[in-house]
């Protein structure tokens, strides 16, 4: 996601939303957040860990915005040029994200054409639920 | 502390039923305005959704563990 963020620069923004930990059992360093200084400490801590590029953003310890979204664990919007929803995934996938921004510009470029030139387009909608392994149980 | 959907909001112990993928399919859909919000950012400024608009903006979610 950091390469496409640099990829996308130009094109695109692209934020992290540091929320709840979605595993607290699993690492003694990182238990439950009891209050928001400790949230945005932890905050910091994975921003050292892993050097992204994408603005990191804190939400609030009951999680507003995180609960609005859906409360996954690992979710991924995107939001076009016009604040409208394009893609919304219950887990981040990378080549899907890359195809998903591929698809936003091209539209916003389609948008921008069809405003100076006249040319028609279409909108249509799609949805779509998929699968891949892992290591814990099925919720 | 907050309650989601039936249980704490920040949990001690991850259970599958933490996982809520039936509420998820009923928030904002594809195609819809999305909802604003208004968030810190660590680079200490306050980061406003609805003033990037102009351009597509890819948002992930996660934590550490």
């Amino acid at each position: 996601m950091d390469q496409m963020a640099k990829d996308f620069a130009e094109q695109a923004y692209f934020l992290f939303v540091y929320v709840r930990e979605a595993h607290p059992d699993d690492d003694p360093a990182f238990p439950v957040h009891n209050t928001i200084e400790q949230k945005m400490e932890h905050a910091r801590t994975m921003q050292k860990k892993h050097g992204t590029p994408r603005k990191i953003l804190v939400d609030s310890l009951d999680g507003d915005v995180h609960r609005e979204f859906g409360g996954i664990p690992n979710m991924s919007w995107i939001i076009d040029h016009t604040g409208r929803v394009a893609y919304k995934a219950g887990w981040t996938i990378a080549p899907e994200i890359r195809d998903a921004m591929d698809d936003a510009v091209r539209v916003r470029q389609l948008k921008r054409e069809a405003s100076e030139k006249g040319v028609n387009f279409r909108t249509y909608y799609k949805e779509s639920v998929s699968a891949l392994r892992s290591g814990r149980a099925a919720p | 502390m907050s309650d989601f959907l039936g249980g704490e909001y920040n949990f001690d112990v991850w259970k599958p039923s933490t996982v809520h993928f039936d509420f998820f399919k009923t928030t904002t859909h594809a195609g819809d305005p999305v909802p604003d919000f208004t968030l810190p950012s660590l680079d200490g400024e306050e980061v406003t959704l609805s003033k990037l608009r102009g351009k597509p903006v890819m948002i992930e979610f996660g934590s550490i563990t």
